[in-house]
C-alpha cells in the first residue's frame, strides 16, 4: 500500500506543473488517458428465470476502469483504477471492490530499460509466458515485481522479471500464491553478423526460461484405506526455444516449449512433463495472403498456483489457431484452447480480386477462406491397472506425432466483402462448424457434438454522404443443442456523431416450444471525437465470450445498459 | 562493459536453471494406514458446511474430495452440503431447486459468493 501511495504522490507532484521549474529535466511531460464504465441495470424476467430471488438485490451491475499514462523523455509512469460495484453478470464475484491494482514507473538508458511495480510481459509466442489484460474477459495476469530490459549489442535483446501475478485485489503475501521468474534472449542475426546484413533472409533465434516458486502445500490422498501423500515440486521450470526466418513474402516462424513436472489441480496432479510445438507458415503478396499454421499442446497449463484451476494465474499462453469473430451468431459455439492436449491445424487465405476483373467488378472483391481442425492427442496409459491421466502417476505415455481419434472442433468459413455501387456494400460469410460441448464446455457426456451452418448477410447502404443503414441477418442451422437461430439488426447512422439500432434474435427452432425465446434490443448512442456513450435495453442471450481461446459464460440478462469510452 | 554483461547473463541463467525441482517416481508417498474414524468416545467431531449449486462445473471435484475426507475421517466428519446463491438458482434446464430458506440464510450471512466453498465448524 505504501509504495502504492509513493507512486501516486510522484504522479501527482509531476503533474502539478507550478511545482516544476522550466530548467527542471522532467518539465515536458505528456499524459494520455482512457476511461471505459459499462453499467447495466437488470430487470425481473420470468421467461430468463430473473426475479427478486434470483437477483437477490444485486440490481445494478458496473465496471470500469481508468487508464493514465506518463511519459517524458526516457522516464514512463501509468496506473490504473478499476471498480467493479457490483461486478456485471458473468464476471467473477471475486472482482468486487475498487483500487489500484495496476501502477508501475520505468526509464530507458543507454543500454537498459528498468520497470518496477506492474508489467505486461512476453517472450515469443507466449508458450512458457504472457501477462496480458483483457478488459472483455475480466482477465488480468501481470506481473508485479521488477523487468529489467538489456540492448548489450546490436540485434541482441536479453530481458529478465521477477514477480508474483495479480489474483484479484487479494495482496501477495507468503504462500497465497507463487512467485515467477523468468529470462529471455532475443538474436536479430542480420544486426549480429555483418556478411547477413544485406541479405533479405532475415534470421531472429530466441531462447526463455521460466520458474515457478511455491511454497510447499501437503496433498494426500487415500489408496485401500491407506494415506498417501504427493511428493510435489517447489520449484517448476519451463524452457523454449524459437526460430524465424523471413524472405521477402515468406515468413516462417516456430518455437517449442517444454515444462519440468508440473502436478497441479488442472491436470489432476499427474507428474508428466508438458510440451508444446507452434509453428505457422505464411506468405503475402499483393492481393494474396496464405498462412498455415500447426501446433500441439501436452499438458501445458502453468499456473503460479497449482491448487487453483479457473481462468487466473496463468503464466504463460498457447495462441488460439481458430478463427475469431465479429457476429453474434458465429460466435454462439466458440472454441475454448484445452491445455491438457490438443492438436491443431489452420489454414487461411484471403485474396481480393483486382478492380474490373470478371468477379471483381468496378470496385474489385474480397474472399477470404479459413479452416481449422482441432483433435486430442494420443494418450495412452503409463501401465496395466493405472487409468490415462490418474492422479499421482506419471499421468499417460503420448505418440508425439499420432493424433488422437476425438475431433475437438472443427470449422470452414467463407467470407465474401464486396463494393456493389458507389452507394452499396456488404459482407457474407458461410460457417460449418463442429463442437464438441462436453470437452471444451467441461461436461461429463450430456450434450455430445454440435453440428452447425451459419449465415450472415451484413449490407450497408449510404442514404447521402452522412447517413447510412445497415442491416444484418443471420441464421444457424443446427438439430443439436437449442436448435435453429435467426437474427436480424437494422442500424441507422447519422455519421460522425449518432447512430441508432434494433436487433432480434429469435431461437425458433429449439425443441422445447417454452424456450423459443425472443432476445430483442434497441441501442442509440452518441459520439464526439474520442468520446462515445450508447445506451441499450433488452435482453442478452446467454454465451460465452472467448478472446485468444481464453472464455468466460455469460448468463442471459435482460435490462437497460449503459457504455462510455473516452480518452485524451 | 560488454563482458560485464555477458556475465551478468551467465549468473542469471544459473540462476534460472537451479530454479527446478525434479520429482522421481514413486510420486506418492505411503504415510500408512488411516487410522481412528471408528466412532470412538471422546473424539472431535467436525462440522463441514460445503456452498454448492448445481451449475458450479467445479463442484463435482470437491464432492469428490468430500468423500475422501469422510472416508478418512469417518464418523468424526459431518459433511452437510448447501445449495444456496447464484450457482444454485433454477435455470435453463436445470429446473430442480435444493435451495432452502435455512441454507440461504447461512449463505448470506458468511457472504459466500463463489462456489465450492466450505467452511469448518
Amino acid at each position: 500500500m505504501s509504495a502504492r501511495i509513493i507512486i501516486i504522490t510522484a504522479l501527482l507532484l509531476l503533474f502539478n506543473s507550478s511545482f516544476l521549474s522550466a530548467q527542471n529535466p522532467l518539465s515536458g511531460g505528456q499524459i494520455h488517458g482512457s476511461f471505459q464504465t459499462d453499467m447495466q441495470y437488470y430487470a425481473n424476467d420470468n421467461i430468463l428465470g430473473m426475479n427478486d430471488s434470483s437477483l437477490a438485490g444485486k440490481r445494478v451491475g458496473m465496471n470500469g476502469f481508468l487508464d493514465l499514462l506518463y511519459t517524458n523523455h526516457d522516464f514512463t509512469a501509468g496506473l490504473r483504477y478499476e471498480a467493479y460495484l457490483l461486478p456485471m453478470l458473468g464476471f467473477e464475484p471475486q472482482h468486487e471492490g475498487q483500487g489500484i491494482p495496476y501502477y508501475f514507473v520505468k526509464y530507458q538508458k543507454d543500454w537498459i530499460e528498468v520497470t518496477a511495480g506492474n508489467f505486461y510481459e512476453q517472450f515469443g509466442n507466449g508458450l512458457i509466458l504472457r501477462t496480458y489484460q483483457e478488459w472483455n474477459l475480466g482477465y488480468d495476469n501481470s506481473l508485479n515485481g521488477l523487468r529489467v530490459k538489456l540492448n548489450p549489442a546490436p540485434g541482441v535483446t536479453i530481458k529478465g522479471v521477477v514477480g508474483s501475478q495479480r489474483y484479484y485485489w487479494e495482496k501477495f503475501s507468503d504462500g497465497n500464491r507463487g512467485i515467477v521468474r523468468g529470462a529471455d534472449g532475443e538474436f536479430y542475426l542480420n544486426d549480429i553478423f555483418p556478411f547477413l546484413k544485406e541479405k533479405q533472409t532475415q534470421i531472429i533465434l530466441g531462447g526463455s526460461m521460466v520458474s515457478k516458486y511455491e511454497k510447499l502445500t501437503t496433498k494426500t490422498t487415500l489408496i485401500n484405506d491407506s494415506i498417501f501423500q504427493y511428493k510435489l515440486p517447489r520449484n517448476v521450470a519451463a524452457f523454449a526455444g524459437r526460430l524465424n526466418i523471413s524472405h521477402r513474402g515468406i515468413n516462417f516462424l516456430t518455437e517449442y516449449a517444454y515444462k519440468m513436472n508440473n502436478p497441479s489441480q488442472y491436470n489432476n496432479f499427474i507428474y508428466r512433463p508438458g510440451q508444446a510445438l507452434f509453428s505457422t507458415l505464411s506468405y503475402s503478396q499483393k492481393g494474396l495472403g496464405i498462412i498455415l499454421a500447426a501446433k500441439r499442446i501436452d499438458n501445458m497449463s502453468f499456473k503460479s498456483k497449482m491448487t487453483e484451476d479457473a481462468n487466473v494465474l496463468d503464466i504463460n499462453f498457447i495462441p488460439p489457431l481458430t478463427k475469431a469473430h465479429h457476429y453474434s451468431l458465429a460466435n454462439m459455439y466458440p472454441y475454448a484452447t484445452q491445455l491438457n492436449g490438443e492438436y491443431a491445424f489452420e489454414g487461411d487465405v484471403v485474396y481480393t480480386l483486382p478492380k474490373k476483373s470478371a468477379l471483381g467488378g468496378k470496385y474489385g472483391m474480397n474472399i477470404a477462406l479459413n479452416s481449422a481442425f482441432v483433435f486430442d492427442i494420443d494418450k495412452q496409459p503409463v501401465a496395466e491397472g493405472i487409468a490415462i491421466g490418474q492422479s499421482g502417476t506419471y499421468g499417460y505415455t503420448s505418440d508425439f506425432p499420432a493424433p488422437g481419434g476425438t475431433l475437438f472442433f472443427r470449422e470452414f468459413s467463407v467470407k465474401v466483402s464486396k463494393k456493389f455501387t458507389k452507394d452499396l456494400k456488404g459482407v457474407f460469410i458461410y460457417l460449418n462448424q463442429v463442437y464438441d460441448k462436453d470437452i471444451i464446455e467441461g461436461h461429463h457426456n450430456e450434450y455430445g457434438k454440435i453440428y452447425s451452418h451459419i449465415g450472415v448477410a451484413d449490407i450497408t447502404y449510404k442514404l447521402s454522404s452522412l447517413h447510412s443503414l445497415r442491416l444484418e441477418a443471420q441464421t444457424l442451422f443446427t438439430r443439436q443443442d437449442k436448435g435453429n437461430w435467426a437474427s436480424m439488426g437494422l442500424e441507422y447512422t447519422i455519421a460522425p456523431k449518432y447512430f441508432i439500432s434494433v436487433a432480434d434474435e429469435y431461437n425458433y427452432g429449439n425443441t422445447d416450444p417454452g424456450s423459443r425465446t425472443h432476445y430483442f434490443n434497441v441501442a442509440a448512442g452518441y459520439l464526439l471525437n474520442t468520446t462515445r456513450i450508447a445506451v441499450a435495453y433488452g435482453r442478452q442471450r446467454e454465451g460465452i465470450v472467448c478472446v485468444g481461446g481464453v472464455c468466460r459464460q455469460v448468463p442471459a440478462s435482460s435490462g437497460l445498459s449503459i457504455a462510455i469510452t473516452s480518452s485524451f | 562493459m560488454k563482458i560485464n554483461n555477458i556475465g551478468f547473463v551467465m549468473v542469471l541463467l544459473m540462476v534460472l536453471f537451479t530454479g527446478c525441482d525434479k520429482i522421481e517416481a514413486p510420486y506418492l508417498i505411503n504415510k500408512g494406514p488411516v487410522e481412528g474414524g471408528g466412532g470412538e468416545t471422546g473424539k472431535r467431531v467436525i462440522l463441514l458446511e460445503e456452498f454448492t449449486g448445481h451449475a458450479c462445473v467445479n463442484c463435482p471435484e470437491a464432492a469428490l474430495l468430500l468423500n475422501d475426507l469422510k472416508t478418512l475421517y469417518g464418523e468424526q466428519l459431518l459433511v452437510i452440503s448447501v445449495h444456496a446463491g447464484f450457482f444454485a438458482m433454477p435455470l435453463g434446464e436445470l429446473t430442480a431447486d435444493y435451495r432452502t430458506a435455512a441454507g440461504t440464510a447461512i449463505n448470506d450471512y458468511f457472504g459466500v459468493t463463489a462456489n465450492p466453498s466450505g467452511m469448518v465448524s
